[in-house]
């Protein structure tokens, strides 16, 4: 089955003051329908600025190097505003991470709402405002006539993200792009957000990539996993092999040092020791290997992204080797 | 430490001049101690008042009514200036060290001003204190002339964690210490505040909203919504026997990193978060809780034992041990 | 709502106080209109019963109760200069300033608005460092400097336009008429006004256009013509309007050197007089009136700021 989406070796950079910045480099990976996919890392690793690619959301400064973005067997990249605008908010949409800015302010909700169900459903005005009530609904917001006079700041921050997601899925889109959707809210009601999605998410049959550094909302919700470090992709595996048998350092690192209510009383947290270097694109060989509990001058040659057994890829010549034995849980 | 019938209420912005002024029930009558060398965790979501009662706890505020006890006698209605003595034997770690360091001065000076003032060092010491103190905190010497936006924000929380130290407290509380920061640093912080308890023997009170975090630090954890205490118990306890609906439900919302237990039961919380100007009639927790009976919505419950000697209190009549259900009410 | 705009109706008057006791010290530091009276023919005796005449033998406290007493009984006193009514002096010279000014501020408005979104927008093109830097000149340019300018260019050389007064004297009137004589006064006026507002425009603008909203408009496809006009505008709209309304003040208060040197008979030609002759109540009656508009700009402001803002609670 052809994947719904194919990112191709995308390299991203920043550009200030004539000094460029790759933070997103030769990243490749698909997504199939119906499947959620999420993308992990920590900040700065370039998670976010891929999921802005996709849709041509990048701010000014920010240049696409190399790459293509396939769907539906066109390149996104090469697309032109006006096509990219067919595509946005109706086949491919995006939730964002900061929802209380994310709404504008002096725009009631009835008119955020029906104004992407007009752009792209080409129902009235009085078919447009019925179907925003349904959403609403959906969504499981109570008394939605009332919520759509209302501006987003009359709502609370669960509220909102709801009604960012009721616009991401008005016009019944193939791809949802979720940023960190619950990073800003309360864990109950992260718990209700994500339910909602799941369940919509079926009914739809929608594929979600799903950014996040949450490990456990990683195995709560995905199918499959990607894990960025320093703009490259490291690692990739389904959500049960990556909690089975992670293969990168990295990754096991990130595993060991996320404190779980169900671990271990006396459990010691495996942390990673120092931080991310500042010019990681111009390390030479593995980025990761200033902090690798495993480095072995062989770490220093470039680190290529091969497949362990199918479905599992990581960028560790060291794994690959059989060099780093795994640990089962 | 204790603290008796805490309430701290803020007016709400922007209302005119009249008789019933709305107010925020902040923290709405909280009683707990904390004892020499221990760890307290304080969890809830946002609006239970947990920050609250840690400002209150250090001084920073002074609450509407009850009293905050250190060694016996109450800071919270204390004079300025005895007060003042007491300041460094109270200190607090924040969450957002870019916030709270002085953007416009070096490490070094940021260190060295409250030492200076407090007379803990005299000027010949005090180069070799602030080694000492970021060696402590596992910051290289060589940075101490550099300023806070030159640091990562794992390095900016340790240098919070120095200016706690450095007055030589005894207790300190961290106010969501490592919430902003991503998760390998997170777990370097929480390791170097358990090493730090142990050496220099701190008490701590560590307030955050991760339920993982504050388990892998505490050693009594107290729950908290709606400006109250729902339940506290030793943490292992607590862990293998919560008996609050609410505890229950934050235990079940936490993501579980195993994902074969993804179809699992679980509470998931219907509606949000009621308003905490006007808060629930009776127990605050019924217009949420699964288990809610109709007495619920008239009794407001107390903290009690679950059984006769026992540390852990929960305040919940319907689901209490049969033992103990012939619980008092407030009011 | 109501009671917002009461209260701070009732919170000016006593600034609307403050400033006027303000102007009337400074202007007495200015020294006597006496002064600007004296000529080879006038004798101390003449001199000394004028002053009586006028109340300017009092200290100047006193002078300003008797004024302030006058005002509140809607009486602005007389000119020095002309003894005719201030009140009268005043109403025949508003209306020309006033259009004058109105138009202006349209036209420059009309000009800036645009280009600022335009150049916010396509930043960092040279179309839009063209335009700043032709903001820059525009508020940079003397306005009497580019005034003459035009004169040269469009009266002596060209004998298109008028250069002085509002009508041509002797002739029918009549719009077309009015409107060559204000083409070239509305155009410094309005090159000023647009290249500070330009700015202003653009900045405002381009702080909106890095907010997350934005970015959430622009990825639902509605297309660059909402997301900026829609999306963008109305909430740059705030500061801007904040701006504007700071520049309401002016409209009175004239274009002083505009006027002059086109003969323009509106406020600022009266005012410049009365100031070099000293003629403190008209001075003070432009003063009243002008403090009396600030106040009142910036209520509207706020009203409006309020209006334009759901979050803003009052």
């Amino acid at each position: 089955m052809e994947p719904l989406l194919q990112v191709n070796d995308l390299s991203v950079a920043f550009v200030e003051d004539k000094t460029e910045t790759v933070v997103v480099d030769n990243v490749s990976f698909s997504v199939e329908p119906g499947e959620v996919l999420c993308i992990v890392g920590e900040s700065g690793c370039g998670k976010s600025v891929t999921a802005l690619s996709i849709l041509g959301l990048l701010s000014p400064n920010a240049r696409v190097k190399s790459g293509s973005i396939i769907f539906e067997g066109k390149d996104l990249l090469k697309m032109n505003s006006k096509e990219l605008d067919e595509i946005r908010g109706n086949e491919v949409t995006m939730v964002f991470q900061d929802v209380m800015n994310s709404l504008n302010p002096v725009l009631t909700i009835g008119n955020q709402l029906t104004e992407i169900i007009s752009a792209h459903m080409g129902y009235d005005k009085r078919k447009a405002k019925e179907y925003a009530i349904e959403m609403i609904k959906k969504v499981g917001l109570a008394d939605p006539s009332a919520v759509m006079k209302k501006y987003p700041h009359m709502l609370s921050g669960g509220q909102q993200q709801r009604i960012m997601i009721a616009m991401a899925l008005a016009c019944e889109p193939k791809l949802i792009i979720a940023d960190e959707p619950t990073t800003a809210l309360d864990v109950t009601i992260q718990l209700q957000i994500m339910k909602l999605l799941v369940e919509l998410q079926k009914e739809f049959h929608m594929s979600i990539i799903l950014i996040t550094h949450d490990i456990g909302l990683v195995a709560e919700l995905a199918d499959r996993v990607i894990i960025m470090y320093a703009g490259q992709c490291i690692e990739e595996a389904t959500v049960y092999k990556l909690f089975d048998q992670a293969g990168h350092p990295y990754t096991r690192a990130l595993l060991g040092s996320v404190p779980s209510i169900y671990d271990d009383p006396d459990k010691k947290l495996t942390s990673i020791p120092g931080t991310v270097p500042e010019n990681y694109y111009e390390i030479e060989g593995c980025r990761f290997s200033g902090r690798c509990p495993y480095a072995k001058p062989t770490c220093s040659k470039d680190q290529v992204y091969f497949e362990l057994e199918p479905g599992h890829l990581v960028r560790c010549h060291r794994v690959g080797k059989g060099e780093i034995p795994f640990e089962s849980e | 430490m204790k603290v008796e019938g805490l309430k701290k209420f803020y007016p709400v912005k922007g209302t005119t001049v009249r008789e019933n002024k709305p107010f925020v029930h902040a923290v709405d009558g909280v009683d707990f101690e904390i004892y020499e060398g221990e760890t307290l965790g304080i969890v809830g979501e946002s609006g239970c008042g947990k920050s609250t009662i840690g400002r209150q706890l250090v001084g920073l505020e002074k609450p509407t009514s009850g009293h905050v006890l250190y060694q016996g006698k109450s800071i919270s209605h204390m004079s300025h200036s005895r007060l003042r003595k007491i300041r460094t034997e109270l200190q607090m770690v924040f969450q957002d060290s870019t916030s709270s360091l002085n953007p416009r001065k070096q490490v070094f000076d940021i260190l060295a001003g409250p030492m200076l003032y407090h007379k803990i060092v005299d000027k010949e010491t005090l180069d070799q204190e602030i080694n000492r103190l970021l060696e402590l905190v596992g910051l290289p010497k060589s940075m101490k002339y550099r300023y806070p936006h030159e640091f990562s924000g794992g390095q900016r929380q340790r240098i919070g964690i120095a200016k706690a130290l450095l007055v030589r407290p005894r207790l300190v509380v961290c106010d969501e210490p490592v919430s902003a920061l991503d998760v390998s640093v997170q777990a370097q912080i929480l390791n170097l505040l358990k090493q730090l308890q142990d050496e220099l023997k701190l008490t701590y009170v560590f307030i955050a909203h991760g339920l993982g975090a504050v388990r892998y630090v505490s050693n009594r954890i107290a729950i908290m919504y709606l400006g109250r205490i729902v339940e506290i118990a030793n943490t292992d306890e607590l862990f293998e026997n919560p008996i609050h609906p609410y505890t229950q439900a934050l235990f079940d919302a936490a993501p579980l990193p195993a994902p074969r237990l993804r179809g699992r039961d679980r509470i998931v919380l219907k509606g949000e978060l009621p308003s905490s100007v006007n808060p629930p009639s009776g127990c605050r927790f019924h217009t949420r809780c699964p288990y809610a009976l109709e007495s619920c919505r008239v009794n407001d419950p107390m903290l009690l034992p679950i059984r006769p000697d026992s540390e852990h209190l929960a305040a919940c009549p319907v689901l209490m041990p049969k033992e103990t259900r012939n619980g008092e009410y407030n009011g | 709502m109501v009671k917002y705009i009461l209260k701070r109706i009732l919170i000016a008057l006593p600034v609307l106080i403050g400033i006027t006791i303000l102007d009337y010290a400074i202007m007495s530091l200015a020294g006597s209109p006496l002064e600007m009276m004296l000529g080879p023919k006038t004798t101390e005796a003449v001199l000394k019963a004028k002053e009586i005449q006028l109340g300017l033998d009092k200290p100047f406290y006193i002078q300003y109760f008797v004024w302030l007493k006058n005002v509140l009984q809607g009486n602005l006193g007389y000119s020095i200069k002309s003894y005719q009514p201030v009140s009268q002096i005043i109403g025949s010279h508003i209306g020309p300033t006033l259009l004058l000014m109105g138009t202006s501020m349209f036209v420059g408005l009309a000009i800036a608005i645009p280009i600022g979104i335009y150049s916010a927008v396509n930043r960092y093109t040279k179309r839009d460092y063209t335009f700043v830097t032709l903001s820059f000149f525009g508020t940079s340019i003397p306005s009497f400097f580019l005034s003459l300018i035009l004169i040269y260019l469009f009266t002596v050389k060209l004998g298109w336009l008028p250069s002085s007064g509002m009508r041509t004297a002797g002739a029918k009137g009549g719009v077309v008429d009015l409107i060559k004589h204000m083409v070239m006064p509305v155009m410094v006026l309005a090159i000023s006004i647009a290249g500070s507002n330009i700015r202003y425009v653009r900045s405002a603008v381009l702080e909106i256009l890095q907010k997350d909203y934005v970015r959430t408009a622009k990825s639902k496809g509605i297309g660059p013509f909402l997301t900026i006009n829609k999306h963008a505008l109305r909430n740059a709209l705030i500061p801007i309007v904040t701006v504007i309304g700071m520049q309401i003040p002016t409209l009175f208060g004239g274009a002083v050197i505009v006027e002059q040197v086109f003969s323009w008979p509106g406020l600022g030609l009266i005012t410049m007089n009365a100031i070099m002759a000293r003629d403190y109540p008209v001075i003070m009656g432009v003063a009243l009136l002008t403090a009396v508009v600030v106040l009142f700009a910036n209520l509207i402001t706020d009203v409006i700021y309020a209006l334009v803002d759901p979050t803003i609670r009052y």
